[in-house]
C-alpha cells in the first residue's frame, strides 16, 4: 500500500504548476483579508478546501485509466484506494499544520491549537468529498468546477441554513466561528465533519460496486505454480 | 575443419566473458589464431545452443538500420559450458598421452 | 556472387525448408549485417545458400522439444456479450494451453477487445463462464497507464502485487524494455510518450513478474518492422518457457508467427 501512496504523491509533484498554485492559493486568501484577522483565518480554511479537495479529485482521476489494470495486476480495491487517501491525508494534513504554524507566527489567533484542529478537519474532509467527486465524475474539468461551486456556495451561505448543512464543508465554517470568535457548538460541527465523511466513503464504495466484475474462476493451482 | 561440438565449445567459452554479436565472436576466433571461421558454420552453432537453452538473444537498436542480434549465456549455458571443457580436457589429455614420442 | 541476390536465395531457401516467416526475416538480417563487416564474397564466407540454409534449418530443428501443449491455462465456454442490441460474442468457446501463443483475429469492432476484458476480469460477461489457472499479465489498447509517472515508477508499481521488490521490478523492467529496443529509463513520463512506445511500456507491465497467461491487445499497433520482431521473439521466448499468450491484432504478418489463430 506504501508503493501506491508514493506513486500518488510523485504523480502530483510532477505537475508543478498546478501544485503551487493550489497550496498558494489559502495563502493567498489569507493574505488578501489580512487586515480582518477572522476572516483572514476564515478564507484560509475555505481556501484550504477547495485546494485539498481538487488535488484529491485529481488524484482520483489520474488513477482511474490503470485501477482496473493494476486490478488484473493483483492489487486490492482496498489497497488502492487506502494508498491513494493516505497519501492525500499526509499531504493535507502536512499543508494544514503549515499553515497552523503561519498563523501563529503572524499572531493573528489566540486559540492557535483550536485553530490547527479546524484545519485538519477541514483537511479530512476536504480529502473524504475530493475523493467521492472523483468516484463521480470522468474528466477534471467538470470535477474542478463543481468543487469551485460548492467551495463558493459554502462561503456564501448563511451558516443556519439547509443549504450550508447540506454543504461539505459546514465543519468548517463553525468549527472557524468556535476557534475565532469562542462561540459556536464543536460538536455539531464534528459531527458534521464524520457525517460528511461516511457519506463520501458511501459513494466511492457504491461507485466501486458498479464498475467491480466477477473476476474469473482462479485455481488455487495459481499458488503453486509460483 | 570443425569438429562439430568443438565449435560450440569455443563460443560457449567466448560468451563466457560477455555477450557478442556474430561477427565479433568470429573475429575473435580468428584472432585465438583459428583463421577466419565460415558464417556457414558459425551461424548454425549458435542457432543450436540458442535452441538448447544454452544461450539467449537479444536483439539491440543498431545506429541506422536494424539491430543485432547479440548472444548472451545462459545459466544453463554456463552448466554446459563446464560440463564440456571437462569432457574435452579429459579428451585432450589421452590424446596428448597417445601422442606421446611420436615424432612431430 | 552479388550479396543482394545471395540474400534473396537464402531467404526462398530457408523457406522452402519451412523455416517460419518472421524468423527467416531475423536470419536474413543477422547474416545481411555480418555480411557487411566482413565484406567480402558470401559464397566464401557462407557458402551457397541452399546449403547454409539447411544447416540452419537442421540447427532450429534440432531439440525443438515438441513441447507438447501443456495444461490448459484459460478455459473459456458458452461467452456471450450483448453492447446494445449487437451480440459482440454469442457462445464463444476457448481453451488455451501452456507454450502456446495464440493469435485472435477479427476486424475492427468484432469483440476482440471485449473478449481480451473479459478473460481479464474488467468486464462481466452475459452468460457463460471462465476459468483460469495461473497469474494474468493483461495489455489493453489504449490508456491503462498513469500519464505524471515515469516508466519506472510504473514498473515499481505494477511489480509490487507480483512479488517483485523495487530494484528487481525496476530491473526487470528495464531488460524487457531492451529486448523490445527501447530505453526505459531514459523515457519521459508516460503521457509523454509516442503512441508506438506507448505500447511497449503495456506489453512491458503485462509481462511484468512473468504472468502464466498473457493477454495483449494490438500490442504492435503503429510499431515499425524491427519492433514487431522484437516483440515475436520475446514472446517465442515466452511460450518456450512454458507461459501462453493471447494476442488479439487484425495485422495479417502476424498469422505466420502464431501458433494457432482464433478467429471472431
Amino acid at each position: 500500500m506504501t508503493v501506491v501512496a508514493e506513486m500518488t504523491l510523485r504523480g502530483l509533484a510532477r505537475r508543478r504548476a498546478t501544485l503551487a498554485l493550489l497550496v498558494a492559493l489559502p495563502l493567498l486568501f489569507y493574505v488578501a483579508r489580512h487586515d480582518l484577522p477572522g476572516q483572514s483565518i476564515r478564507f484560509l480554511a475555505l481556501g484550504l478546501a477547495w485546494a485539498v479537495s481538487t488535488l484529491a479529485l485529481f488524484a482520483a482521476l489520474a488513477g482511474r485509466g490503470s485501477e482496473p489494470r493494476l486490478r488484473v495486476g493483483g492489487w486490492s480495491p482496498a489497497a488502492l484506494l487506502g494508498g491513494r487517501v493516505a497519501a492525500l491525508l499526509g499531504l493535507a494534513l502536512a499543508l494544514a499544520l503549515l499553515y497552523a504554524a503561519l498563523i501563529a507566527v503572524d499572531g493573528q489567533a489566540d486559540r492557535v491549537a483550536a485553530v490547527g484542529l479546524m484545519l485538519a478537519v477541514t483537511a479530512c474532509t476536504a480529502v473524504a468529498a475530493g475523493t467521492a467527486l472523483g468516484a463521480l465524475v470522468r474528466r477534471e474539468q467538470d470535477g474542478a468546477l463543481a468543487l469551485f461551486i460548492v467551495a463558493g456556495l459554502q462561503f456564501i451561505a448563511d451558516p443556519p441554513t439547509l443549504l450550508a448543512h447540506v454543504l461539505p464543508f459546514w465543519s468548517t465554517r463553525e468549527l472557524a466561528t468556535w476557534a475565532i470568535d469562542g462561540a459556536g457548538e464543536p460538536a455539531a460541527a464534528f459531527a458534521h465533519a464524520t457525517a460528511t465523511i461516511v457519506v463520501c466513503a458511501a459513494i466511492v464504495s457504491a461507485a466501486a460496486r458498479r464498475s467491480a466484475t466477477p473476476t474469473p474462476a482462479r485455481s488455487s493451482a495459481r499458488a503453486a505454480s509460483r | 575443419m570443425w569438429l562439430r561440438g568443438v565449435l560450440d565449445l569455443c563460443l560457449l567459452a567466448l560468451l563466457e566473458r560477455g555477450e557478442a554479436y556474430g561477427y565479433e565472436l568470429a573475429r575473435r576466433l580468428e584472432e585465438l589464431g583459428f583463421g577466419s571461421v565460415p558464417g556457414g558454420s558459425l551461424y548454425p552453432a549458435l542457432l543450436r545452443r540458442e535452441k538448447l537453452g544454452h544461450l539467449r538473444a537479444e536483439w539491440r537498436a543498431g545506429e541506422g538500420g536494424p539491430g543485432r542480434k547479440y548472444y548472451v549465456l545462459t545459466d544453463a549455458g554456463r552448466d554446459a559450458l563446464a560440463a564440456e571443457s571437462a569432457a574435452w580436457r579429459a579428451f585432450a589429455a589421452g590424446v596428448a598421452a597417445a601422442l606421446d614420442g611420436v615424432r612431430a | 556472387m552479388r550479396a543482394r541476390t545471395w540474400l534473396d536465395e537464402l531467404a526462398h531457401e530457408l523457406t522452402a525448408r519451412g523455416v517460419p516467416h518472421a524468423q527467416v526475416a531475423g536470419i536474413v538480417v543477422e547474416t545481411e549485417a555480418h555480411l557487411h563487416e566482413a565484406a567480402g564474397d558470401p559464397l566464401d564466407t557462407f557458402g551457397a545458400p541452399a546449403t547454409y540454409a539447411g544447416a540452419v534449418a537442421d540447427a532450429l530443428a534440432a531439440d525443438r522439444v515438441a513441447t507438447a501443449p501443456g495444461r490448459v491455462r484459460v478455459r473459456a465456454r458458452g461467452l456471450g456479450k450483448r453492447h446494445g442490441r449487437r451480440a459482440v460474442l454469442d457462445g464463444f468457446d476457448l481453451d488455451l494451453r501452456a507454450g502456446e501463443a495464440v493469435l485472435l483475429m477479427g476486424a475492427n469492432g468484432r469483440g476482440k477487445s471485449t473478449l481480451l476484458r473479459i478473460l481479464a476480469g474488467l468486464d462481466a460477461p452475459d452468460r457463460g463462464k471462465v476459468e483460469i489457472d495461473g497469474s494474468v499479465g493483461y495489455a489493453p489498447q489504449h490508456g491503462g497507464l498513469i500519464d505524471h509517472l515515469l516508466p519506472a515508477e510504473h514498473f515499481v508499481l505494477f511489480g509490487r502485487p507480483r512479488g517483485l521488490d523495487r530494484r528487481a521490478a525496476v530491473q526487470q523492467g528495464r531488460r524487457l524494455a531492451e529486448q523490445l529496443g527501447w530505453d526505459a529509463l531514459a523515457a519521459p513520463v508516460a503521457g509523454a510518450l509516442s503512441g508506438g512506445t506507448r505500447q511497449k511500456l503495456n506489453v512491458v507491465l503485462a509481462a511484468l513478474g512473468e504472468p502464466d497467461v498473457l493477454l495483449l491487445d494490438e500490442p504492435y499497433q503503429g510499431l515499425d518492422l524491427e519492433s514487431v520482431q522484437r516483440f515475436w521473439d520475446l514472446l517465442w521466448d515466452w511460450r518456450d518457457a512454458g507461459r501462453c499468450a493471447l494476442v488479439a491484432s487484425h495485422a495479417h504478418d502476424a498469422i505466420e508467427r502464431a501458433d494457432a489463430v482464433v478467429e471472431l
